[in-house]
């Protein structure tokens, strides 16, 4: 049997290696690099330590050249990254020079064994630097530790034909290793910025893939668990219209008002779900609208009439209670007006409500409050914050971040049957304050009884418009 | 709609349902409030699903797939497990459509499986139907799926 989760109801929940992740696995290559390359430097310790035993001889001076070319080479098919049979030689013959190089420094420099351990190290190191900031060579570490234990043979096989000559003079061979390793670094740079921006592109490319990929998914998910939920008070409606028009003269009229009572509860359950669903196919365009001075106090009165209705509540909402003895506590300035469309601010305000409302006991206050925030610092625009605070569960910290997003709603709510929903309110305001140039988030500790604070901020009217500034 | 076990009548046949859905709860209330032959109880989750049904023996189980707590292929395995309650016969009522569902609920051992909606008749025959099924009959089957699930 599958182990596929089988009681998700209208929820999707992003995956944690989405999209929106593609950009922090940098982080993670590089570790993966230091992780998997960092046996290179075990490496050279054993190819130092060797040289410690083994016969030391002199080297002419044309192969400080060779010692040079190997190693651009090397570079080159790097940085180039596709030339494997290159890559492989350069590797090869590099290492052998490298521990050449070794054996000349014991000799001309009269370095002592330390010294040697030095030189291998800072080479090593040179060579780890190489691989730290050339993210992606991966593959070239696995080259060089595979190709390490051959290419030494090869440079000590190299080392004895050549002979002991007229050996380099000291300053000539370290000045000439400074200039390679600098080489070196430099040309890692080089390397890993190209690879980078090459990385980059393909990172784009991978979003749009996956993002794609997501939706579809995402979208699949959506009709299905529309249609799961959609057949609970679909099949309670047609239950009782089926027990009406067989047996409405035979049963009391009490129990007909109650199937009836029943029947209109569902059915706007019915009513919520499919405006909701309406709602993600509108959103799409909703850049296109012109901007208005909407004033907020009026707004927020007719979103808190609409929740009213929503929750079938009726009395009043001009004041500052509901009927579930809640009182919502206003602190609106009269003058505070936004530059937006006013029915997404309605929505905004209904959908934040409503959420205030669902997710706090009942008897608990709810604390709506506006500012205008005056351009200061990096602040250019006068924005208007609104801000609505419930006392209610809060939000677990760990899931804050993906509470806009759509589809996704928190575990706990998912396993409660009293919260439901379809995990696209927040996603719907998110995109409404963006489409007016405003961002919204929540701040909550998470802890219940402290509750959570909905803070949106939207661009304030133009002074010209004579409300404000 | 629970009445106490004192007031049965020696004929009424206990009947259990297992639905966290507020709405199906009260449609079964009302439902059943026309069957005098049978008793409803309601468990609002698989765990107390479980636990009243080890209390109360109901002639059927009706189960919900998608619930908090114990899910209904979960409730169906333990009540399966359990040799007091191995023989009620079980049938899965689920807002999960597809064939993959069907076979999940049948190799969990329930012995209907009802997409929603349906109405209160076809409950009503469904119930009918489960109880005539002989229980050598279900371990017969059980048998055939557990071999390998290809029927």
């Amino acid at each position: 049997m599958t182990a596929t989760p089988i009681d998700e109801r209208l929820t999707y929940h992003l995956p944690q290696n989405g999209p929106e992740y593609a950009y922090l696995s940098v982080r993670a290559r590089r570790r993966e690099v230091i992780l998997h390359g960092g046996w290179i430097l075990p490496a050279w310790a054993a190819l130092a330590g060797a040289s410690l035993w083994l016969p030391h001889v002199a080297l002419p001076p044309s192969f400080a050249a060779l010692y040079a070319g190997a190693l651009l080479l090397m570079l080159g098919g790097y940085s180039a990254a596709r030339w494997g049979a290159v890559r492989m030689a350069a590797t090869l013959a590099t290492v052998g020079f490298t521990y050449a190089l070794v054996q000349i420094l014991v000799v001309t420099v009269q370095i002592d064994r330390a010294g040697t351990l030095l030189v291998c190290a800072t080479l090593g190191g040179v060579v780890l630097t190489m691989f730290w900031y050339a993210l992606d060579l991966l593959r070239l570490a696995s080259a060089a530790g595979i190709t390490a234990i051959p290419a030494s043979v090869v440079g000590i096989w190299l080392t004895r034909q050549i002979g002991a000559t007229q050996p380099m003079p000291g300053w000539a061979l370290i000045g000439l290793w400074l200039v390679s390793a600098l080489a070196i670094v430099a040309l890692a740079h080089i390397a890993a910025r190209s690879v980078r921006g090459l990385h980059t592109q393909l990172g784009e490319a991978q979003f749009h893939v996956m993002n794609a990929e997501i939706l579809e998914d995402l979208k699949d998910a959506f009709v299905a668990s529309t249609n799961h939920e959609l057949r609970t008070p679909f099949m309670a409606l047609l239950g009782y219209i089926d027990i009406l028009q067989r047996e409405w003269r035979d049963l009391p009229p009490a129990l007909i008002e109650t199937i009836l009572i029943e029947a209109e509860r569902v059915s706007r359950q019915l009513r919520r779900l499919l405006n909701a669903i309406l709602k993600v196919r509108e959103v799409q365009g909703l850049e296109n609208f012109t901007p208005n001075v909407v004033p907020l106090a009026p707004t927020l009165r007719s979103a808190l009439a609409e929740v009213q209705v929503t929750t079938q509540e009726q009395e009043d909402y001009q004041g500052h209670t509901n009927p579930q003895g809640r009182e919502i506590r206003l602190a609106i300035p009269d003058d505070l007006a936004i530059w937006g469309e006013a029915t997404y601010l309605t929505q905004i305000l209904t959908n934040l409500l409503t959420n205030a409302i669902k997710y706090s006991p009942d008897g608990s206050p709810i604390d709506v409050s506006a500012a205008l925030l005056v351009p200061r610092g990096h602040v250019v625009r006068a924005m208007v914050e609104i801000r609505v605070r419930d006392y209610g569960l809060g939000i677990p910290p760990d899931q804050i971040h993906a509470l806009f997003a759509r589809f996704v709603r928190l575990s706990r709510d998912i396993a409660s049957a009293d919260r439901k929903g379809t995990g696209l309110g927040l996603w719907l305001c998110q995109e409404y304050v963006r489409a007016m140039g405003g961002k919204i988030w929540v701040e909550s500790s998470g802890i219940e009884g402290e509750g959570s604070t909905f803070y949106v901020q939207l661009p304030t009217a133009p002074s010209s418009a004579g409300v404000l500034l | 709609m629970m009445k106490g076990r004192q007031s049965v009548a020696f004929t009424t046949k206990t009947i259990l349902v297992v639905d966290d859905d507020v709405g199906i709860q009260r449609f079964f209330q009302i439902g059943f409030s026309r069957y005098p032959d049978y008793r409803l109880i309601i468990a609002h989750n698989g765990a107390q699903g479980l636990e009243m049904a080890m209390q109360e023996m109901p002639v059927v189980v009706i189960i919900d797939m998608n619930m908090p707590e114990l899910r209904g292929e979960q409730l169906i395995l333990a009540l399966r497990g359990d040799l007091d309650t191995a023989a009620i016969p079980l049938i899965i009522l689920s807002a999960r459509v597809t064939a993959k569902d069907h076979l999940l609920g049948k190799l969990a051992g329930c012995d209907r499986y009802l997409e929603k909606p349906v109405t209160m008749q076809e409950v009503i025959a469904a119930i009918e139907e489960v109880l005539l099924i002989r229980e050598s009959e279900r371990a017969a089957r059980m048998a055939h799926l557990a071999d390998g699930g290809k029927g």
